[in-house]
């Protein structure tokens, strides 16, 4: 008996050490990704880890790189007078890497006459704006807007170019969306490997790939979903992982006492905001909303969140383009608020003790319920009752599809898809965008219409930061919401790993072709 | 003798009743289906919510959003989306996922092996420890085995299991380095082909006794920590059933007559006890599939657990019924295969 068992521990113990040796590979990087890549079509996937698997097979004509947007498929660009024709030159080296044909004009226009047909969630930059795109040579390519856009570049950082050949090889009555939603037809620096759906997808360096890699760069990486929290930070320190994105404030600290592990943690522009009805209930008259705004105590933010985020300055985040300097924007003043309030049509409500309020948040998200705790404790001392509202995700998206359903207060976070204020801005206050919950303010106001629509063809930059800074000026003065903070995106690394840049387009999203290994367990 | 003077063969008559009784509780399954399907798709389509408005993105437009209802048939009224979908059903198809856009059939395929396979090490876990603390308890009645086993059980049913997940992996896996943080199969490496999809099967079948040994070793920790709840409703079980076969007086006249003491425990007094602990196994069975969501989460296995959660976080109809639809098909199977060797196990039950 003692035999068998020795011999049964002998030949588990060969196991595992066999095994050991079978796993040593190359630079292979491995990520703990706290959300599934569920498709990696173009045309429809987009959110961090999709971005994150599209930027890695495919190229875009523009890319994003730390804080700049810089062409990338692109060599040289020139947009007429008044933004609405764009021609542009393509590199003459890229190539397909299913096939090795040439990323020429043809796949460009393709790609984005897909793109529009389908009309999947990342259309929404070009529907409407793109009429016509042209190829004007083997590698030029005409756009043609509808009207003049003077951010269109930007907006091409999303615009992944897929081979032709393939898509229409596996075309199917869907324009290869079933077979691009799992298979790849790009030419970016990655190509597929394993795709294990619900755990883990695996992509490897194209050696030769047009773009070139970095010294030390990676020889592929693999996207483990480790939907936990704990689990990705375990995973870090164990070494069972090299990268782990949307770490917890409060696990920084512990990764940062590791000496072989440190937290990027940078200031991106994912905005939160208390978006007020500016349409129905107390909330639509503008002196009820400049007293929540002055209710709310935004200095103490940090402390009872107890995280890294910014004050806001205004409506949008200091270091984005086109902040208004010097804006008249509320501070916690409970005296002023009960100025406003004495002032407002529900002035009657408010001294009989009866004017309520509903503050919709994400349920057992603490970083929406505290504020809201806050600014309820505070309500509270003037005599306002705020009634804390906690909802699913999609129940609080579907309180925002109309006036009548949207919240007196919701708390929103809103990411700008592109580096313009017009990305900021034309979602969330023009009155033509009612029914997201980017827009659960049901702001309306012509002469903000009418300056988004005008900045948006306007290519001169100073003329926008203008109409950029009156829509600021105006959106404060109303109080249309109180804009609270932005959080950082915060990504953990072992300290092997290098290259990383932050870009605030992509806050929690790596570029897998600019890191490095050294010397990685 | 028969009617006509042959003998008549009662294992024949026994074996066509199993079949019968089978046979009638396959045809059972049908309707409990049928309501589950309907529950189910009543409660999703009754929440309130914005499925196509969440998977049409934030800055989707009014266009985009109608498009993509009229492509998953929710602009239909809901009994005609019900027809279509039962429909579907029927020929084994679960639909498509509103959110991901990938079959339903797909994700199962891939995921329920996992799930499975993690469930059935949890119960062997759960068993093979739970019963001879059981015994081991109720034959030391009031002594320290016994107040050991009690006071362990207690503490395993009283915490909750996500809890002891993390308190597991971070010891054993982060600062001893005994087990796999997460996973189900070291990542660099190839897997065995698929067979089955449960891994250990797959590794013995391919011959690759290392990564059935991986395999093991990765699942080994999950699979004690899910066990750990069941494991204490076994080890109860079983002892409050031993202690009442013991007191049986059939054991006083077995003692009396000089049969070794082993040989009443095992042969006699544990046969009576185990229906009840093997009816607390069958039950646990399908708890623990259905509690392996969170130990599911914690350990990064790729099971239905994380495909559920996101389906009921996105309001995803196809996969919420899909997936409900599953464990529906599996707990009646779990539940006929209990009844079934209720029969083996004791010879007194009759399947008519």
């Amino acid at each position: 008996m003692k035999k068998l068992v020795f011999c049964m521990v002998g030949v588990a113990a060969l196991a595992v050490l066999s095994f050991s040796s079978v796993v040593a590979q190359d630079n292979i990087l491995l990520y703990g990704g706290n959300q599934d890549i569920h498709d990696i079509d173009p045309a429809t996937g987009e959110n961090y880890s999709i971005n994150a698997a599209l930027r890695s097979l495919y190229d875009a004509l523009f890319i994003a790189r730390g804080n700049d947007i810089v062409p990338h498929l692109v060599t040289s660009f020139q947009g007429n007078e008044d933004a609405s024709v764009w021609d542009m030159e393509l590199v003459q080296n890229a190539t397909f890497n299913d096939d090795g044909s040439p990323v020429n004009a043809d796949a460009v226009v393709y790609s984005f006459n897909r793109t529009l047909e389908i009309g999947g969630p990342p259309t929404y930059r070009w529907a409407g704006i793109v009429e016509n795109v042209e190829a004007t040579g083997e590698y030029s390519v005409r756009f043609t807007l509808s009207r003049p856009f003077a951010p269109f570049t930007q907006t091409l950082t999303q615009m992944f170019i897929v081979n032709p050949a393939t898509v229409e090889a596996n075309r199917g009555d869907d324009f290869g969306a079933t077979y691009l939603r799992t298979t790849s037809a790009g030419s970016g620096p990655f190509a597929q490997g394993r795709w294990e759906i619900g755990n883990l997808y695996e992509f490897h360096a194209v050696p030769d790939y047009w773009g070139g890699w970095p010294e030390n760069g990676i020889d592929g990486f693999i996207w483990i979903i480790q939907r936990e929290g704990s689990t990705q930070v375990n995973s870090l320190l164990a070494g069972e992982t090299h990268v782990a994105d949307t770490i917890d404030f409060s696990d920084i600290d512990r990764l940062n006492e590791s000496p072989d592990h440190f937290v990027e943690v940078n200031p991106g522009f994912f905005t939160n905001t208390l978006k007020f009805n500016n349409q129905q209930g107390p909330s639509a008259d503008v002196n009820v909303r400049r007293a929540v705004a002055h209710a709310m105590n935004y200095e103490i933010l940090p402390e009872v969140l107890d995280n890294d985020i910014v004050i806001l300055p205004g409506p949008q985040p200091a270091n984005f383009p086109g902040f208004k300097e010097g804006l008249d924007i509320p501070t916690f003043d409970l005296d002023k608020a009960r100025e406003y309030l004495a002032a407002s049509a529900y002035a009657d409500e408010w001294e009989a003790g009866t004017l309520e309020l509903d503050y919709v948040y994400v349920t057992d998200f603490a970083m929406e319920e505290v504020p809201g705790l806050l600014l309820q404790s505070n309500l509270a001392e003037i005599g306002v009752t705020m009634n804390m509202v906690p909802m699913l995700w999609p129940d609080m998206v579907a309180s925002c599809g109309n006036v009548e359903t949207g919240p007196d207060i919701i708390n929103i976070y809103t990411l700008p898809s592109y580096g313009d204020p017009d990305a900021h801005y034309y979602n969330q206050y023009h009155s033509a965008n009612w029914g997201s919950f980017n827009s659960c303010n049901f702001y309306a106001n012509d002469r903000v219409d009418e300056l988004l629509d005008a900045a948006r063809a306007e290519a001169d930059w100073d003329r926008r930061v203008e109409m950029y800074g009156e829509v600021q000026e105006i959106l404060v003065d109303e109080a249309v919401g109180a804009w609270m903070y932005t959080e950082a995106g915060t990504i953990a690394f072992n300290a092997c790993i290098g290259g990383f840049v932050f870009s605030p387009y992509y806050p929690i999203t790596v570029l897998f072709q600019d890191l490095t290994m050294v010397d990685c367990p | 003798m028969g009617a006509h003077g042959n003998p008549v063969d009662h294992s024949t008559n026994a074996t066509m009743n199993i079949y019968i009784y089978v046979l009638r509780r396959l045809l059972l399954v049908i309707p409990v289906l049928l309501g589950l399907s309907l529950i189910t798709f009543s409660i999703s389509r009754l929440v309130p919510g914005d499925p196509v408005g969440l998977a049409a993105g934030p800055q989707s437009t009014p266009e985009i959003r109608e498009r993509m209802a009229a492509e998953f048939g929710l602009d239909r009224p809901i009994p005609e989306q019900y027809i279509n979908y039962m429909a579907g059903v029927l020929q084994l198809d679960f639909g498509r996922s509103l959110y991901t856009k990938r079959d339903v059939n797909i994700e199962l395929q891939a995921r329920i092996p996992a799930t499975l396979e993690l469930t059935l090490a949890a119960i062997i876990f759960a068993s093979t420890i739970g019963i001879p603390l059981g015994i081991v308890s109720s034959l030391h009645q009031n002594k320290p085995p016994d107040h050991v086993s009690r006071l362990l059980t207690l503490f395993f049913v009283s915490f909750p299991s996500f809890w002891l997940a993390m308190i597991f992996q971070s010891a054993l896996g982060v600062y001893w380095d005994i087990t796999p943080v997460a996973g189900r199969f070291p990542r660099l490496a190839l897997p065995p082909q698929r067979v089955t999809g449960l891994l250990s099967i797959d590794s013995l079948l391919a011959g690759d006794l290392t990564a059935f040994f991986s395999t093991l070793h990765h699942i080994a920790l999950p699979a004690f920590v899910l066990s750990l709840g069941a494991l204490a409703s076994i080890t109860r079980i079983t002892r409050a059933s031993m202690l009442e076969a013991l007191n049986n007086e059939s054991v006083r006249t077995e003692r009396s007559i000089g049969i070794p003491w082993a040989l009443i425990v095992m042969k006699y007094v544990l046969r009576n006890a185990f229906t009840a602990t093997f009816t607390i196994i069958s039950l646990e069975f399908g708890w623990l599939m259905a509690g392996a969501v969170l130990v599911e989460a914690i350990f990064g296995w790729p099971g239905l657990g994380g495909y559920i959660v996101d389906a009921s976080l996105n309001n995803d109809f196809q996969p919420i019924m899909g997936v409900t639809l599953v464990y529906g098909v599996i707990f009646s199977t779990v539940n006929i295969i209990t009844d079934i060797c209720y029969g083996l196990i004791d010879p007194r039950i009759r399947f008519g």
